[in-house]
């Protein structure tokens, strides 16, 4: 089983170990990461190393996740000793997000469907988490979806498709009608400049369930989301507030709190998809065939 | 939790015989009739509970019964004053602390007229001979390097004196910083006074891409009056305009991105001639950064209040870039919709060594720059570490005002850092100083509401 050396940022990795570890093309065994951002993980053992060169010696696989902020001679470095010492090696952009709004798609049989919408609000409440983890999840539940990922998400799932990271085939299926549930992202914007027109889709796509996730440091914002809500969909529609649990600093958008938090995070958020919600309230009604509908006894 | 008795915290004004009011509960500005005043004076005295069995049949009194079933003009709900990112403190300093200032050396070569420490005085820091050591420097990016791991991006700053008496340790620094560091953007930062400058400072300055600072007041009367070379007492303006058109024509590219001026006036002094004068010398106004010189420091102004007052009658028509920043500042938490959380504390307070810390040529830490070295005020050393305690001192400075914020209008719109809060000649915190800052920032904030409501500020 490989181990991954990973030159990113502390959050991009943890963004990364978040991902389920299913979806990969690979077992990752152990991750390998610098010194300078130790960091610990539920999910997986970390090595540390001081340098770019320990790190690839004791690695097999090396990705660069590549934001603005690592050093260019830093990424060449990688590139290249991964060579040196023939080793694979796949260098990603980091997907900055977009601070526009994504139009509902209008073809989809919303009526005839269960429907779940993840409203998010922008850059900071890292949906791709959620998103992945849905995928997944319903996947090992053999229930096919149509999936709408947010763009952010979509653009670094084709990244990692054609860097065979992970695998093209999944359940989502293309064709009419061929699937069980529509799962779809909608980007409220940075500052909740789309909020309205996000509402307005969102009522028309008839949800049975939404995901809201915002960050908690934001209370008013919160607030604000919750009360529109409140009032413009049905109180039948399940309504789960994911507030990031991520305190985010002024300018830099960076996360501290660091680790603890995060993981602690992540339990609770993992635990209310697959345990709580969804299964419970939703999923269990879809997963029998066309025509045969459970009657509930109230 | 707040057993304070808290009454509503409203203001009431007046501007050109109109009378008005602003209600920090709801954050909301009113028109209002005299009699409102009056009654929303005696609201505010005497308390919701007492005015309300108070029963008066008039129409006044009825309208403001009206507008308190509303929601209006509300008591603070709040239950405890305490910064809502203590919590975090551990975790930052463990793991988040993104820059370092290093103190250099305390030696400089000029001697300028608002410059404190240009003299021998009792607050503790004067210029002198001293520097920092290789060790002391390099222990210092050691511990940014150890308690970084959560940002992407650390700065490391250079502070004096005059930092380039010491270019060869600013050197060794950058360069070890460069091995050490390899996820990570490295940014440096340094304020000169311009009088050192040569091709291998300058190639060195470019090459790690230094935000430089170039303190430079003005015209040559301006420039000599202030700031005057220590060791023969002559201007200044000659050697630093020299320096300045050095870097302005060979290193054209560096210049316009990293190079920018920081202007000291006194208070007769007009931020338009200022202006002007860098325009005449090709130099971008947005580049510039007007302060004005109080006996604090020479790169900065610890009480930008007292200058905001005392200049609401000068001749001074030009915003500073500072002064403009605070306008839409104001504007914004003008228009903010939000309750105030039972759990709060006034902004103003950074968490100590998250953004800015000092680290003094002895080995210590200090919250930042601005503050004097002084054993009372140290937040820890580069031995022992950070101690949490000091930084929530720092952090909770509302606790030395607690009945006051509880009630004050302006709580929405504080701005009072732990430093406008020392007493260095008591080497403590002090609540009087506290309340000094509290009546200017209350004074600025009601000047801000006038201005509104009369649309004659540039608001």
């Amino acid at each position: 089983m490989p181990k991954l050396f990973l030159l990113s940022s502390t959050h991009d990795f943890l963004l990364f170990s978040c991902y389920p570890p299913e979806m990969f093309n690979m077992d990752i065994s152990k991750f390998v990461f610098l010194k300078e951002n130790r960091v610990t993980s539920k999910n997986y053992s970390i090595e540390y190393y001081e340098t770019i060169d320990e790190c690839i010696i004791n690695c097999d696989f090396s990705i660069v996740l590549n934001s603005n902020h690592i050093p260019q001679k830093s990424i060449d470095s990688t590139l290249l000793l991964s060579r040196k010492y023939g080793k694979k090696s796949v260098l990603l952009d980091k997907v900055d997000f977009k601070d526009e709004y994504e139009t509902l798609p209008n073809n989809l049989p919303y009526s005839e469907k269960p429907v779940i919408a993840i409203l998010y609000s922008g850059v900071l409440s890292l949906p791709s988490i959620l998103e992945f983890n849905i995928q997944e999840w319903l996947k090992q539940h053999s229930i096919t979806v149509h999936q709408v990922l947010s763009a952010q998400t979509l653009e670094l799932k084709n990244q990692l498709i054609k860097n065979e990271l992970v695998s093209s085939r999944n359940n989502q299926t293309d064709s009419e009608y061929a699937y069980d549930l529509i799962v779809y992202s909608l980007n409220m914007g940075d500052n909740l400049q789309f909020l309205d027109k996000c509402i307005t889709d969102c009522r028309s796509s008839l949800p049975d369930y939404i995901f809201v996730l915002t960050r908690c440091d934001q209370l008013s914002m919160n607030e604000y989301i919750n009360n529109k809500l409140k009032y413009c969909v049905s109180e039948n529609i399940k309504v789960n507030y994911l507030f990031s649990k991520y305190h985010i600093l002024p300018e830099e958008y960076k996360v501290f709190c660091a680790h603890k938090a995060f993981c602690t995070n992540k339990i609770r958020f993992l635990d209310e998809i697959r345990f709580h919600c969804i299964f419970d309230e939703l999923l269990s009604n879809i997963t029998f065939p066309r025509g045969i509908v459970p009657i509930q006894i109230k | 939790m707040n057993n304070y008795e808290c009454y509503p915290s409203i203001k009431t004004f007046v501007v050109n015989n109109h009378y008005y009011c602003y209600d920090a509960y709801s954050n909301r500005v009113f028109s209002i009739t005299k009699n409102h005043l009056i009654e929303l004076n005696t609201l505010r005295e005497i308390g919701e509970k007492a005015y309300n069995s108070s029963q008066k049949d008039t129409i006044e009194y009825h309208d403001i019964e009206l507008l308190l079933n509303k929601g209006y003009f509300q008591p603070t709900r709040i239950k405890k004053i305490e910064n809502f990112e203590n919590d975090y403190v551990h975790d930052v300093i463990e793991r988040c602390i993104s820059e370092i200032t290093l103190q250099i050396t305390k030696e400089c070569n000029f001697s300028c007229r608002y410059c404190q420490f240009a003299t021998k005085n009792n607050i503790g820091r004067t210029h002198s001979k001293e520097t920092m050591s290789w060790i002391t420097a390099k222990d210092g990016i050691d511990f940014l390097y150890n308690h970084s791991s959560d940002c992407e991006i650390v700065k490391i700053s250079f502070y004096g004196g005059e930092p380039l008496t010491e270019f060869s340790l600013i050197k060794n620094v950058v360069e070890y910083a460069e091995t050490l560091f390899v996820s990570k953007t490295i940014k440096y930062y340094m304020t000169t006074n311009g009088s050192i400058m040569n091709d291998e400072i300058a190639d060195f300055l470019k090459r790690y891409s230094f935000n430089l600072a170039i303190s430079f007041d003005g015209s040559q009367n301006i420039q000599n009056f202030h700031r005057r070379l220590l060791h023969n007492g002559k201007g200044t303006y000659g050697l630093v305009l020299r320096h300045v058109e050095y870097l302005k024509n060979n290193y054209a590219k560096y210049f316009g991105q990293f190079v920018s001026f920081i202007s000291v006036i006194l208070d007769d002094e007009s931020v338009d001639d200022i202006m002007c004068f860098f325009r005449n010398i090709n130099i971008d106004e947005n580049k510039v950064r007007v302060l004005y010189a109080d006996m604090s420091g020479i790169d900065y102004k610890p009480s930008s209040i007292i200058h905001s007052i005392i200049n609401e009658n000068t001749k001074n028509s030009a915003k500073t870039n500072d002064e403009k920043n605070k306008i839409n500042k104001f504007k914004s938490i003008l228009t903010e919709t939000t309750t105030i959380p039972p759990i709060w504390h006034h902004s103003g307070p950074c968490i100590p060594s998250f953004q800015r810390l000092f680290l003094s040529i002895n080995g210590d830490f200090y919250i930042c720059e601005k503050i004097i070295e002084n054993k009372n005020f140290k937040l820890g050393n580069i031995k022992n570490g950070i101690n949490i305690d000091s930084v929530l001192q720092f952090m909770n400075i509302g606790r030395l005002s607690i009945e006051s914020c509880l009630n004050c209008w302006a709580k929405r719109f504080c701005s009072i850092c732990a430093l406008y809060c020392i007493d260095y000649e008591k080497e403590s915190f002090s609540t009087e100083r506290k309340k000094n800052a509290c009546k200017k920032v209350k004074h600025e904030i009601l000047n801000y509401l006038k201005s509104i409501v009369t649309d004659e500020g540039e608001l």
